[in-house]
This record gives structure tokens, sequence and C-alpha cells, in this order.
């Protein structure tokens, strides 16, 4: 038996508090030799996770990390080093490292310029910790998995799927006195489901899942509920043609496109070098510039896509610098992300707008039900799989349907149906927008990066995505696929 | 081993000073220096977790260094310490982990770990039948590497790169540079069966970016040594002591002939298919690989990567056709070199060699200890011992073990001197897939795959072929395969796989020739419905 007494007198603290990391912090700077200028991060990430498969736990983890970044600048060449590891004697080889490859840079005239910290710019943000995501245990993780087996059972069915509650926070000091500012700190929690019941002969499978930085706004058993419903309704689905229907993606699946939208809003400079760029325009031979979209419309009307610093459900932390993004508005490619050069090169300043990986999209009115009654035939899609880019400048893509298909035939959904390979645009479809649902957030996973297969770092950015279920005409479903 | 920071400060030399050391507790860190025993502290945290009621336990200490070089930037230099501790209470696993070596934390890990277990109590029987380790080996490794990336000064790589650059410079019409990257992992294991291992692994890699630029004709092609340059478990030779500039040559060769083609619209329909050896490699991991993984097989990463196409193991071992009779692949981690090569697995088992197909057939599968016992009666009925494959890993401490693919071996055909050019040579007319991106389905069932491609007619390339793409179901693509290059023609590759909740990354090798498959459905990637 355990003894949880002694388990808890060893249950230190999962995160590093801002006392260890200002002495941390002072003591790099006390090791650097007094020249040049050094940039620290400091991240720590705690995680609970419950994986499990065919009705039964298969692992229960409990991991946390830390990863230190020093960066030396000196005479305009830089050494970075990275570590799990925040005792003098590795600081101090970790602070060494970084002087010599500086020096060593700046002497072969490999040169590189030292981030511009933010100090000075307005915080903006939403505070995105809960109490309740932080405290979550894995025993209470472990009682709903035991619900899901149960009706998984019940209905003859198998299900796996992971549900993770985790933590991390940061310390960001760009600036010469070492000082560890409010602004430069971040703390998030974040909660995420995700599960798949499928038949157990392989003939149908449902999925549902969700993730928010409050557990408490994960409707967990409802996400249960959804996935064996669909697992049920997609049981011994029928081939159909491939070809062009007019299809209601649910949230998850037009998140897709949206996601290959705002991806391509990444680099601004990408769309004033040439036709490579979706958002490309022409090349105008008296200015001798090349002109971007920008301005321009390039999707539905209906379609504003933007990223607001205090907005709840795509929660970012209080950070320098935040501010509304408002990408598309109402059709009109409104704005791009740019980096340092960029901004002090073409804009005449000092910061660079880096694209955020979370925003929402305006909604609509129209409910699920109402979009499939006004369908004549059409399909249903849950979610899609591996989309890969086959043609940037169209923003053309191919990937996969999965766990969830289904027909609609005069207002009715008669048949699930097989699985589908597809082509597709997110610029063609969100031309032949036919109506928007309710835009609601949806599941994005996190991961433990390994940059190097070394260090380790929680998705400290939160990748939350407000989106719409949409429904569009003339989806290109280009080949059937047996898979199930 | 002691674990002394100071010690390891020798480690790499005098410009690539390392950084060891352990924090110790987030908020009461700066210990000077750590004392202990790696097997002192995996041993702690195995003792306290089968003393508290755990029918196994295992523990993994890692130290993790990556280093990515190139020839301008600074390079970037990771390391890591990661300790993780794995029990098994009552039919569930518990894992914790953390960036603390030491027999306190090992301690507070087993019964953090035991905890997790102990959170599944009310999710009813489950039962684990661990394959028994006959005489589990303990000992020590180190995988051989001529020149140890990083105890040589980091400016040599550097230089070297400039040096690449420079004479990229140097051909015709072209721009090239290439990134090196190094990684070494010491990984230490002990578990419940007195098992301990230490080993230290490397994979060493690169990248390419190169093309060749004709401004008269407004054409470019890419000049790619992709192939020559994969993931290996070698040191800093395999860049050094390798051709690489006459790699870049013969590809710059190719690049320019490539100006000279036409570049032509593809025509749809089914054609034959060579593929050389690179692009073979991928189909091999995802079709033969991914697919053999019994976990996956098992429902186990349905909710992630997905299933296989071996839905039913029990029945289909011994019985299923993915191939025919020239289809052989067998699978294995001794090879020098390789990048997945080890002697113990995350589990403490010795890879064993398996034939996985046999003239098509499926014949085995990558297993862990505990999923074995799914396919014993397919051992018994076939007079063979339970054995799991060694084919568990997790890409640090940090992280859960999971199942992932050995070293895998398409089998060359029995004319030892058939090379890619007499393939080509025995096609009148077809199509070529320099190299192949492969995407599969979540069950690798139906597949896809995009590359640089060429018109074959009458045994020579013709026109490059443009927005060309090959769609295939796994067993057809298997089953329509004519001509294998011979042993002369084998390549070796490292691979990069990635798998479960949370994703990790894995490597290992795949040896392939080239091969020509017959009638095979060509598409026009671009064209929609």
């Amino acid at each position: 038996m355990l003894n949880k007494k002694l388990a808890y007198e060893y249950d230190d603290s999962r995160l590093v508090d801002i006392d260890t990391a200002r002495k941390v912090v002072d003591l790099i700077y006390s090791l650097s030799q007094p020249m040049g200028g050094t940039s620290i991060s400091i991240r720590s990430w705690h995680a609970t996770g419950q994986r499990w498969s065919r009705n039964r736990a298969s692992m229960s983890s409990d991991q946390r990390d830390i990863r230190l970044s020093i960066s030396r600048f000196i005479d305009g060449g830089s050494g970075s080093v990275t570590t799990n590891q925040v005792d003098r004697a590795s600081l101090e080889s970790a602070v060494r490292y970084a002087e010599e490859r500086a020096i060593y840079m700046s002497v072969a005239a490999r040169f590189s310029d030292m981030p511009l910290g933010s100090p000075d710019l307005e915080v903006r943000g939403k505070n995105v910790w809960s109490d309740k995501t932080y405290n979550r245990t894995n025993k209470v993780n472990g009682e709903l998995v035991s619900y899901i087996a149960r009706k998984s059972e019940a209905a003859s069915m198998l299900s796996a799927g992971y549900i993770e509650t985790g933590s991390a926070n940061s310390y960001s000091i760009y600036n010469q006195d070492g000082k560890i500012s409010p602004e430069s700190t971040a703390m998030v929690t974040r909660a995420m489901c995700s599960m798949t019941i499928r038949e157990p002969r392989g003939n149908g499978s449902g999925w549902a899942g969700n993730a928010s930085f409050d557990l408490g706004e994960l409707p967990l058993h409802e996400i249960a509920d959804k996935a064996l419903d669909k697992c049920i309704r997609s049981i011994n689905p029928v081939r159909i043609e491939p070809g062009r229907y007019t299809t209601i993606l649910e949230p998850q699946a037009s998140a897709t496109f949206f996601n290959m939208l705002t991806l391509g809003f990444a680099r601004r400079v990408n769309t004033e070098r040439g036709p490579e760029s979706p958002f490309y325009l022409d090349y105008d031979g008296q200015l001798d510039i090349h002109r971007s979209k920008l301005g321009l419309r390039i999707v539905d009307p209906r379609i504003t896509i933007k990223h607001s610093p205090e907005d709840p459900l795509v929660g970012t932390h209080p950070t320098a610098g935040m501010r509304d993004i408002l990408y598309v508005n109402q059709g009109i490619l409104n704005e791009m992300a740019y980096q340092e050069g960029y901004a002090r090169e073409e804009l005449v300043s000092r910061y660079p707008q880096p694209v955020r990986s979370s925003y929402s999209v305006m909604g609509g009115t129209v409910t699920m039900n109402e979009m499939i009654e006004s369908t004549e035939r059409g399909l249903i899609v849950t979610r899609f799989s591996d989309p890969s880019l086959v043609q940037g400048s169209s923003m053309l893509y191919t990937g996969l349907t999965r766990d969830g298909l289904w027909l609609v035939e005069n207002g009715k959904i008669t048949n699930a149906v097989r699985n589908f390979r597809w082509t597709e645009s997110p610029l063609f479809i969100l031309n032949n927008l036919e109506s928007l649902g309710l835009a609601v957030p949806i599941f994005e996973p996190s991961e433990i990066r390994y940059a190097l297969g070394s260090s380790s770092t929680y998705h400290l950015s939160l990748n939350n995505v407000v989106v719409p279920t949409i429904k569009v005409k003339d989806f290109s479903f280009t080949s059937t696929i047996d898979a199930i | 081993m002691k674990i002394s920071r100071r010690e390891m400060l020798q480690y790499s030399g005098v410009l690539a000073a390392p950084y060891f050391g352990t924090f110790q507790n987030i908020n009461g860190f700066l210990l000077e220096d750590v004392k202990e025993e790696p097997k002192d502290i995996m041993k702690r945290a195995v003792e306290v977790a089968t003393g508290r009621g755990a029918s196994y336990a295992d523990a993994r200490l890692t130290l993790n260094h990556g280093m990515v070089v190139r020839a301008s930037n600074p390079p970037s230099r990771e390391a890591a310490m990661c300790f993780g501790v794995r029990v098994l209470v009552d039919g569930y696993w518990g894992f914790a982990s953390s960036p603390v070596w030491t027999a306190v934390e090992a301690e507070r890990l087993a019964i953090s770990a035991l905890e997790q277990a102990a959170s599944n109590a009310g999710g009813g029987e489950r039962i684990v039948d661990m394959a028994p380790l006959d005489n589990p080996e303990s000992g020590e490794w180190d995988m051989p590497v001529v020149y140890d990336p990083f105890l040589i000064p980091t400016e040599e790589i550097s230089d070297y790169l400039y040096g690449i650059r420079e004479f990229c410079s140097s051909l015709k019409w072209m721009k090239g540079e290439m990134v090196c990257t190094f990684m070494t992992m010491d990984k230490h294991f002990h578990s419940s069966t007195g098992q301990y291992t230490r080993q230290k692994l490397y994979a060493t890699g690169g990248g390419f970016n190169g093309s060749v630029a004709n401004t008269v004709i407004k054409r470019h092609a890419a000049v790619n040594i992709g192939d020559k340059i994969t993931p290996a478990g070698l040191g800093f030779e395999y860049f050094r002591n390798r051709p690489i500039r006459q790699y870049i040559e013969e590809a710059h060769e190719d690049a320019l002939r490539d100006l000279e083609l036409p570049i032509n619209p593809v025509d749809i329909g089914r054609w034959n298919i060579l593929i050389g050896s690179w692009g073979m490699s991928g189909l091999v991991s995802e079709t033969l690989g991914e697919a053999t993984q019994l976990d996956r097989s098992l429902g186990f990463e349905a909710n992630s990567g997905g299933t296989s196409y071996i839905n039913e193991p029990l029945d289909m071992l011994g019985t299923l056709k993915i191939g025919n009779e020239l289809l052989k692949v067998s699978s294995d981690r001794s090879e020098a070199g390789s990048v997945g090569k080890v002697l113990w697995d995350d589990e403490g088992v010795a890879p064993r060699k398996m034939s996985l197909v046999e003239k098509g057939i499926l014949k085995n599968m990558h297993t862990s200890r505990e999923l074995c016992s799914y396919i014993q009666p397919y051992y018994s009925r076939n007079g063979l011992k339970l054995e799991p494959s060694g084919s568990v890993g997790a890409q640090s401490a940090i992280n859960v073990p999971l199942i992932y693919s050995s070293d895998l071996t398409l089998h060359p055909g029995e004319e030892s001197s058939k090379s890619l050019n007499d393939l080509r040579q025995d096609m009148k007319s077809g199509i070529e897939f320099k190299t192949a991106g492969v995407q599969m389905d979540f069950q690798k069932i139906t597949g896809y795959i995009r590359g640089h491609t060429y018109k074959i007619e009458n045994g020579k390339r013709t026109a490059i072929l443009a927005d060309t793409g090959l769609i295939f179901r796994t067993q057809e693509l298997w089953n329509n395969l004519i001509a294998l290059g011979g042993n002369d023609s084998v390549s070796k590759y490292g691979i990069t796989t990635r798998k479960g909740e949370p994703s990790q990354t894995f490597r290992h090798q795949v040896s392939t020739p080239p091969s020509l498959f017959k009638e095979l459905s060509i598409i026009d990637i671009t064209r929609k419905a």
C-alpha cells in the first residue's frame, strides 16, 4: 500500500518560482564576463497525463522539466545554450560556452543581432491560469476513464484516448540589469481531452475532444458521450463516389483550413517577394516593388479572423507588446506577421509582429441542424487527418477524413460514409461559403517538444482556436480510402 | 561511474565546455555537485517501488546532448538530464519523471509513479503478463565513434561547413548550404529483474539546401544530397570521412541534366513505377515498420497515429499475404553505424533479429514485454520461444517508453550487381520517383507518394513530370513488386518517425534497394475532383 503521508512530503512545487528564477538570473550575471549583452529564458512545466486504450488505462504519468536558455551577445557575435540544470557548475559552463561561441562568431565576422526587449510596451493579456486545472490529479482522471470504459463496454465498443492537465511558466530577461519584470513572466495552465471510440472489428470510429486553460470549461462526460455516439453512428459506412460535395465541416474540421490560412499570414515579407506566396499580387514596374494582397478581399466577406489578447477563449497570458490583430476583416486581408528585420527596414519600427497561433473566427448563427436540413446532398466531416501542402501559391492541400463522415440527403443524415482523400484550398472553400455556425473552442494538442532530442518545453503559448462549423459548396474529395 | 559535473567539464574539451549538473530541487536549487552513482539512484527508485507493492519497476536516467552547427549562424547547443520511473501495480502502469538525478528524487518519483498506477484502481481488471527474460544481461556499451562531435572544437565543424558553402558557390549556377545535427544520449537502465545497463548512443545527420538556377531560361533545379546525410549512429566522421563534396558534385550534375529536360504534365493512369532506394526506405518504414508495431495493431495508438491493417494480429500472423514472393523484410538492431543500434532496449531486452515478412507473408511483429503475450498462441503454434522484439524506446527518460520500429531491411534481388540504372534500362515506358515523400492513412492501408519524378522511355529519363503523385493500397503495392535492385544497390537511411501522446520522435535505419513495380495509379496531385 502507498504511504500517502510520505508522498505528500515529497510533493514540492512543480514550477520554478520567481525567487528561484531571480537566483538563477543573478548567478548567470555574476558568472558572465562584463561585456556584451545577455538574454535568459527560464521555462518550467508539469503535466499529468492519463492514456487509455481497449477500455483500460494504459499509462498514468506525471512529468516535469525545466528549460533554461542563455544567449550571450558580444561584439556582434552570439552564442546560445539550453539546459535543464541550474546548479552553479552547470551554469558556469553554460555561460562560458555561450561566451566562447559569441567571441568566435564575432571574430569570424558571422554576426547576429540581440533580440530587442520590449519593456516599454503596454502589457496586454488575460489570466490563463486555472487552479482547478493545476490541482487536477490523475485519481480524478482515472474515474473519468472508468466512466468511458463502462459506457464503451456496455455498447460493446473499444475506447482509446488521452487526458492531460498541465501547467507551465516562463521568465524572460533581455535587459542589461537582469531584472525580472512582471511583463516578462508568464504562467499558464492547460487541460485537454481527446478520445476515439471504435467498433472492435474496425467497422466504425468516432472521435471527440476539446482543450482549454480551464478544466472547468471542458465537458469531459459530454466529450465521451459524443465520441461514443459518433462511433455507433459511423458503423458499416457505405462507399460513395468521390467528387465535389456540399460539405458541413464541424469546428474541428474547419479549424484545419483556418489554420492553413493563418499559417500563410506568418511572414509578410514572403508576400512581397514573388508569386510563390498565395498573398502575392503583382509587380509594379514603375515603383519597382512587388505588391501583396493586403487591403484586398481574399475570402468571403462573412469571414473575420482576429487575435485579441483579452479574449478569454483564445487566452494569451499577460505579455508586453501584445495587441489586437485583425488578420482578416470581413474577407479583406488586413494584417500579416513580420519579423524584426522587416519591421526595422520596411516599417521603421523596433518591434516585430509575431504570428499568433491563438485566434478566433467570427461565427454566424446557423445551427448544425439548419445546415443539415438545408442540404439536398452533402457530407458532414468530423475531422481531418494529416493535411499536407501540395502547392504553396494556391494554398492547395491534401489530406484525409477521419473518425466520422456522414452523407446528408434531402435534409437528413442517411448513411455513414467511407473516408476520402481530399485535395482542397482554404482560399477556395472560404470563397464558397454557404453558412456559418456558432464559433466554439476546439481541440489543439500540446506537445513536449525536443528541438534537438534533448531539452523539453511544454507548450507555453497556448494554441487556442475558436472557429465555427461551416458549410461550403463543392468541396473536392478526390479518392476513397479503405481506412476506418 | 560517478556523476560529477566537475569531472564532466572535461567532456567537451576547452572550447566546448559542457554544462552538466543537476537541479536538485527547483525551490532549493544550487547543489554544488552530485556524488551519487546512477546505478544507486535507479536502484533506490526500484526498491521503493517494489517495496510498496509494484510487481515490476524500472528506472531510466538519460543525459542528452544536442547541437546544430551551421556555416554562418552561431551553433545552438542543448543538454538535459532526465530521470523516469515506471511501475506496474495490479495490471496498471504508472510513470513519473523529472530532471533531478538523486536518490531522494528517486523516492519521490517511485512514490509518484505508484500513485499514478493506483489512480486506475477503479478501472476494472487489467491483466499484464510480462514476457520473461532469461538471465537478463547487465552491461555497458558505448557506440563506437571516431570523432565525438562534442569533443572536437565546434569551430572545426562550422569551418568545415563554411568550406562546403564555398565549394557549392564554385559550381556552375549553384548555391548550397549544409547543416550538421549531432545528438548523443547516455542511457542508464535498471529494473526489478536486477538488470543494469548503460549505453552511450549517437545520432548524427544533416540537412542540405542547394539549387542551380539558369537565369537565361529562368529555370532552377534542386541539388539534393539529403539521402547521403540521414541520421546515422556515427560521430563527425560521418561528414569528415565521407566524400560529401563528391556527392554534391554528382547531385549538381544531376541538377544540370534536369535543366536540360522538358517539364511535362503527368499523364494520369496506370504506369510501371521505379522508385529509388531513398523513396523505398520511407515506404518500408511506413507500410511495414509502423504497421507491424503490435501496440498500434491492438488499438493502443487509435486516438493518435491510428491503427494498422494488421487488425487481428493473432489470426494474421503467418497467414496475411502483404505482398508477393519477392517481398522479404527483416528487422535487426545490431548493425554498426545504424542510428537504431542498441544492445538493450528501454525494457532491458536485447533486440533480436526477426523476419517480419517472408515471401510476402507476415511472420512477426514489433512487441514489448507486456504486449508480447497477446501473440503467445502464435509462438506456441509454431514452436517458437516467446520473446519480445527489443523495440521499446523513448526519446529521453522524461518520456514514457513505447514500441517503435527496429532497423529494417528490404532484402535485395538475387542479381547482386543490378543497379538503379539497370532497372531503369529494363523499363520500356514508365515513371521514376527519384525522391518519394510518403503519406499513409491512419491504418496504413492506403498511401500517397509525391516527389521528384521523371518520365522513362526506352530506359532513359526523357522529361521531368510536374505535380506527379502515386496512390496505392499497401497490399496492391507489394503484390505489384516486379524487381528489386541487387545487394550492391542497397543503401541505408536513418528515418525519423513520430508516435504517442504526447508525441515523441524516434529514429531507425531502413536499408532498401531501388525497386520496380507494375501498373500503379499515377495522379496529378493538383487536380481536384
